[in-house]
């Protein structure tokens, strides 16, 4: 997993419940780092790893967790780091979302061990678009949910995301409905 | 010219400007005839009737934008900067001869992904083809990089600065610890021994390499530790609880000390405790003083008592013999002949078996300097003996050895410098000399001497008070004593039986006598 989700969960934990919680989750999650770099591949356990201690430590659902992750990742760790990216990226939430797929190709290309997740678009209207999630990593829903619902927050747009097919149901990959209204078009 | 070709040369015009959104044409004169859809959003002036060099500056090569120069340079890489954006532009210079025109197939040059949004730019401006978006891509994440160096670099910035200040607070703590007069031992969680200071070895007479890895209690502790103080120590250490207590421990060569000691268990980060760490003063000197303190309230409470001749030894022997922990006392006294010393009172703990070397000491006469009460009476002064059972001048080793006797202390008593007695005490442990005790000892006896010497001459003045009122019975005689200072009239027994008066029942005074002079007379 890209280092700079695992660094996305540490400044959440820091943030919200100070740093002797997170030595407390790093140490459960059996996790030695103790920095993170943000483009270095680490194994997908220590992610997963961080979720569950924050989870049990915290006394949270980890869906809940993802979801303040996704959140967290996009307002503020990927926004540092990638912030000027990200607003070329887009000046509405659809332009952005749309230049998803290219974005994360560019990311494969460049870092070809990250193995990053592809989206795809498609059924776009004026309103809404599917956002097709394909990865071989497991249970991260709620973690798309929270980068979504960050989104809207990034471009004060008022974003409602539904997921209509569910990997872990039997479905090919997940599919999530992103609806927006007419005045996420304008540039914020 | 095959199919592909011939379809390539047919490119449909809206598919060249999406695939070079940024390009500019111009024509013989150098003015501008055309010009893509992103170049006209950025540089809105690129229109065409613009003369090339009213537009862009040449940065690289040298030379000047104009027509016949850039005919002849199809095989340069050319950078423009637009003079009113500053934004540069880097491309390739192509010759559509049959037309007499040249186009320039250009992108923007950005050296931040920050100057596509100062520059008005999206991402959207740009082919997808564009390596330009990779190139920034790229960029961005060598900052990324750089972000993550610094805050790595100024992370172990801070972990060495702790840790050099950990350091030398460690090297203090060791110094310290390493220094102090004090026994500092530093066990792992299981409280086996990891490192001991020298005052330690000092202390005990054990060595690091002997100790190491093994439980302090399995060589400190011994006969004279209370099991109930170390019950206690094992339940605060299992706990992982500091704890502070006194304790009696053994050097190397077996003989006890006392200590005080404080145990605090030392917790990583987790709040696991890793270590423990004791600190053991030396406090036999206080105990002893205590002893020695004790031991004279004891004796001065007996003696207080309103005891008879008889009783005295007994109530010293069991006092000293408990105040001490011993476990039997003994009263020697020279026979009429002042040749020898005999067994004549003795006290024995009611927990021990010692009935053998308790029957030795009855069978014995010791002359002077024989055994240990011969060398006090010798002496005339106190005597310790470690151990018993190999003193050359024990007659009763045999016995104590048989009966686990081991140490032994005796004191004379004494009164006028001459000698009453011999007490002698015993251990069934290896209690060291103690040189202030003995002293203590030396007095009591002088003081049991006195109380003797008191006691009889007490008993000798009942005796002739006894012989005087016989003798004032027989001849009817009374006397009467008057004090002059309180006015206060003392009457023998026969005055009060002659005046017809009960000694309980009737103060004399001054009157009554006179009155009853008158009367006679």
């Amino acid at each position: 997993m890209y280092g700079m989700v695992n660094k996305a969960i540490e400044e959440l934990i820091i943030s919200h419940h100070g740093s002797k919680v997170w030595e407390q989750i790093r140490t459960r999650a059996g996790v030695e780092e103790e920095v993170f770099i943000s483009n270095e591949s680490y194994p997908d356990e220590v992610t997963y790893g961080l979720v569950g201690a924050a989870s049990a430590i915290l006394a949270q659902p980890a869906a809940d967790i993802l979801f303040a992750f996704g959140e967290w990742w996009v307002l503020k760790t990927a926004n540092e780091g990638y912030g000027a990216l990200m607003k070329a990226a887009g000046k509405t939430l659809p332009e952005f979302l749309i230049n998803l797929p290219n974005f994360h190709t560019r990311v494969a290309m460049i870092f070809p061990r990250l193995h990053p997740p592809v989206f795809r678009c498609s059924d776009v209207t004026d309103t809404s678009m599917h956002l097709h999630y394909m990865s071989h990593r497991q249970g991260l829903s709620p973690f798309i949910c929270g980068l979504l619902s960050g989104l809207g927050k990034m471009f004060s747009t008022l974003v409602e995301v539904q997921q209509i097919n569910h990997k872990d149901q039997g479905a090919e990959h997940d599919v999530f409905l992103v609806k927006w209204s007419l005045e996420a078009l304008v540039p914020s | 010219m095959t199919d592909a070709k011939e379809g390539l040369t047919a490119l449909p015009w809206e598919l060249f400007e999406k695939a070079f959104p940024f390009y500019l044409m111009w024509d013989q004169a150098s003015k501008v005839v055309s010009s893509g859809a992103s170049m006209q959003r950025v540089c809105p002036d690129a229109a065409p009737g613009y003369r090339l060099d009213e537009l862009f500056t040449l940065r690289r090569p040298e030379g000047t934008l104009v027509y016949e120069w850039l005919v002849e340079r199809e095989s340069s890489l050319l950078l423009l900067d637009h003079r009113k954006s500053g934004l540069a532009f880097r491309g390739q210079v192509m010759h559509l001869g049959e037309r007499e025109l040249g186009i320039m197939l250009v992108t923007p040059w950005l050296d931040s992904v920050a100057a596509v949004e100062a520059h008005g730019l999206s991402l959207g401006d740009f082919a997808i083809h564009d390596q330009t978006l990779d190139l920034l891509h790229l960029v961005q994440a060598q900052q990324v990089a750089n972000a993550d160096l610094s805050r790595l670099t100024q992370k172990l910035v801070q972990q060495r600065a702790k840790l050099v200040e950990r350091e030398a607070e460690a090297q203090k703590l060791a110094l310290v610890a390493a220094r102090t007069a004090n026994a500092v031992i530093v066990a792992d969680a299981s409280g086996c021994i990891d490192w001991v200071n020298h005052a330690f070895i000092t202390l005990t007479g054990w060595t690091l390499e002997e100790v190491k890895g093994r439980k302090p209690g399995t060589f400190l502790q011994g006969p004279r530790t209370d099991p109930a103080v170390v019950a206690n120590m094992s339940a605060k250490l299992r706990s992982g609880q500091g704890f502070r207590t006194e304790i009696i421990n053994y050097h190397k060569d077996g003989s006890p000390y006392w200590v005080d000691i404080e145990v605090q268990p030392m917790a990583n980060d987790a709040g696991e405790v890793t270590y423990f760490m004791a600190i053991e003063a030396d406090i036999s000197e206080k105990k002893r003083q205590e002893t020695r303190r004790g031991l004279q309230a004891a004796v001065a409470t007996v003696m207080a008592k309103n005891l008879r001749r008889a009783e005295v030894i007994p109530a010293v022997l069991s006092t000293i013999a408990c105040q001490l922990g011993w476990v039997k006392g003994g009263y020697w006294t020279p026979d009429p002949s002042g040749s020898f010393l005999e067994m004549r009172d003795e006290w024995t703990a009611p927990d021990v078996d010692i009935a053998p070397f308790v029957e030795a000491g009855r069978r014995l006469r010791l002359s002077k300097g024989k055994g240990l009460p011969g060398r006090v009476w010798a002496n005339k002064t106190s005597a310790w003996i470690p151990d018993v059972r190999v003193d050359e001048n024990f007659p009763r080793a045999q016995a104590a050895a048989e009966c686990g006797v081991t140490a032994a202390l005796a004191f004379p008593v004494v009164a006028d410098g001459a000698l009453r007695g011999v007490i002698e005490f015993f251990s069934v442990f290896l209690d060291s000399p103690d040189p202030h005790l003995l002293e203590t000892l030396n007095h009591i006896g002088k003081q049991v001497g006195l109380l003797f010497k008191r006691l009889e001459a007490e008993e000798r003045l009942r005796r002739s008070e006894r012989a005087m009122n016989e003798g004032q019975r027989l001849a009817h005689l009374g006397t009467w004593e008057w004090e002059l200072k309180t006015g206060e009239l003392t009457w023998s027994d026969e005055k009060f039986r002659i005046y017809g008066r009960q000694p309980q029942q009737f103060i004399p005074t001054l009157e009554v006598v006179k009155k009853a002079s008158t009367l006679k007379m």
